[in-house]
């Protein structure tokens, strides 16, 4: 804070108008390098869900230059992103169970900083400070053990025991994509159909597609039912393309439900051993070298299940999503039309 | 007895005459106090002068503050005198520290520093007919432990008695007033470079009654300044 700051605050508790400054000041503060590389940090945490980039992440959102309107406003939000920045900026303050290696800094678990004492240090200064007793040390990572678990608790537990009391309105859901993709399936069958219809021994079929039939009534219904097939392919090729990878990646998260005893055993066992890790080289008072890919959850599983999670979260949304566009739809009435007109016109320049 | 004592030029034929010029030469006079030569006379004239400057040559001592004290042992009845500085009375004494705002001058820190006013205060029984005023500057030189400036310019108020600032030659009666006149852009710079470091006018607005203000002002910065301890060279704007 330079000296004109603080001039500038103590005015405005004895209401003298700054007015004249604070423009000056936002300005300076949003094109500072401190804000700018706050703003990268925060790219970089929305890739990471956990609960301290959602605290950051939601505080960073409440910052709004517009309502800064006295040097006190000023001063506040500095502080504010003062503080976001320096807790943006730490980014080995992570908990090790949710490692992922690709957004992840640091490799060892030794290298994770937690507070102790009040300041931030890395595990392995905690464990070679001898100013503290083993006792005191001990205590402090129970308390930072309790927190890793309560982000656990809230981020994984919490949401898959929901999914797991909601089982029936996921298999719902599954069986109305069965039904949805049934309908797609009719429509490719009329696609075979208007295939193999020439190989019928029929010489009025046969005419008809070799375009030598003489009946302009046929003959253009029969090429509007073409016309009208060929939009309707390309409105399912679309739809797929959109919408089938989506769907494979929930078939698949979908399975985690059926082994949902095992991965809940692999989240415990795998907190209790992180907990184990610690406490052994607190009492041994030997730095942990150990990878933090090897105390994290396992990376596929927990991808799976956090997947799980969102879809179930967002469910509605991701339901209407999923479903045919009207498109699609509009395209087979359209088409089974088509098909009707033709198939009358031809039933009766048959019959007649 | 007969005494003679010669510092420089000058040549002082009783302790009282020699008393009220020891603030002239300190140093001199030091060299003078602390002689066996004159210790011994002293003995023989004020055995109770001697046994009190005694007493203080044994304690840990400044010479500028010792030389006062011994001044006024040998001689209460005396303007206030410190280090080539006269002062007839506390107001005078008060209007010299302001004179020297925002700056502060070293000599007349030494008033709560080695707690001279204080003593003085005591030698000419000031304590007993201004008790207020007294306990005021034993307050001030406990302050004066916690925050030496502040502490030193409250003195400056509270012994001239004068409820308005002067800076820059012009005299403000309101913090607003001041305050608006500081952030004006011409002089804000020069303003914010003694405004914390001189406690000149934070002083000023304890001595009025606005702790609380100052101290929600303390809070503001510690807590922007703990914010901001990290990270200096990226955080600056």
């Amino acid at each position: 804070m330079r000296e004109e700051d603080k001039v500038l605050l103590f005015s405005e508790i004895f209401g003298v108008d700054t007015s004249l400054y604070v423009e000056k000041y936002i300005e300076e503060l949003r094109s500072s390098d401190m804000f700018l590389k706050l703003c990268e940090n925060i790219v970089l945490l929305r890739k990471k869900d956990c609960l301290r980039n959602r605290l950051i992440i939601e505080q960073f959102e409440l910052i709004d230059f517009t309502k800064v309107k006295t040097m006190k406003d000023y001063f506040k939000l500095y502080a504010h992103i003062c503080f976001l920045y320096d807790e943006s900026e730490n980014v080995a303050k992570i908990n090790p169970l949710f490692y992922d290696k690709n957004i992840d800094k640091i490799e060892k678990l030794g290298e994770v900083n937690i507070e102790f004492d009040g300041r931030d240090i890395t595990l392995n200064d905690m464990i070679l400070d001898e100013r503290y007793t083993m006792t005191y040390k001990i205590e402090a990572i129970k308390q930072i053990y309790l927190d890793y678990r309560r982000e656990v608790k809230e981020l994984l537990i919490i949401p898959f025991a929901n999914i797991m009391g909601n089982q029936d309105v996921i298999k719902k859901d599954v069986s109305y994509r069965y039904k949805i993709y049934a309908l797609l399936f009719v429509g490719i069958l009329m696609n075979v159909i208007m295939i193999i219809l020439p190989l019928f021994p029929s010489t009025l079929l046969r005419t008809l597609y070799s375009g030598q039939l003489d009946i302009p009534v046929i003959r253009y219904s029969f090429y509007s039912v073409l016309g009208t097939l060929a939009i309707l392919d390309l409105a399912l090729i679309m739809m797929f393309n959109v919408s089938l990878y989506k769907y494979r990646l929930f078939l698949r998260s979908y399975k985690v439900v059926s082994e949902s005893y095992k991965i809940m055993d692999h989240i415990d066992k795998k907190c209790e051993d992180l907990y184990k890790i610690i406490l052994k080289s607190i009492n041994e008072r030997k730095i942990i070298e150990r990878k933090l890919q090897s105390v994290a959850f396992d990376y596929l599983e927990f991808k799976n299940v956090v997947y799980l999670i969102k879809i179930s979260e967002n469910y509605q949304s991701q339901s209407s999503k999923w479903r045919i566009p009207q498109y699609v739809i509009g395209m087979m009435i359209i088409f089974f039309m088509a098909f009707g007109v033709f198939s009358i016109v031809l039933l009766l320049q048959v019959g007649g | 007895m007969e005494i003679c004592i010669k510092i420089k030029d000058k040549v002082y034929y009783s302790l009282k005459e020699f008393a009220s010029e020891m603030y002239l030469y300190p140093d001199e006079a030091f060299c003078v106090i602390k002689s066996q030569k004159f210790l011994k006379i002293l003995y023989k004239c004020n055995e109770k002068m001697y046994n009190i400057i005694a007493e203080l040559l044994q304690t840990p001592f400044q010479i500028d503050a010792l030389v006062f004290k011994v001044s006024y042992i040998l001689n209460p009845l005396m303007e206030i005198k410190h280090h080539h500085y006269v002062f007839k009375d506390f107001k005078a004494l008060g209007a010299k520290i302001l004179s020297f705002a925002p700056d502060v001058d070293i000599y007349l820190k030494d008033f709560l520093k080695y707690h001279l006013l204080s003593f003085y205060m005591e030698v000419t029984k000031y304590d007993v007919k201004e008790m207020l005023i007294y306990q005021k500057v034993k307050e001030l030189e406990q302050e004066f432990l916690v925050n030496e400036n502040r502490a030193y310019f409250k003195l400056g108020f509270l012994l001239e008695g004068s409820k308005s600032i002067v800076y820059n030659d012009k005299r403000f009666f309101s913090p607003k007033r001041l305050m608006a006149y500081a952030i004006q852009p011409v002089y804000i710079t020069d303003f914010a470079s003694s405004f914390l470091k001189s406690q000149y006018v934070l002083a000023w607005l304890s001595y009025l009654g606005y702790d609380k203000e100052i101290s929600l002002f303390e809070n503001y910065l510690n807590v922007i300044e703990v914010k901001e301890k990290k990270n200096d060279n990226i955080r600056k704007i």
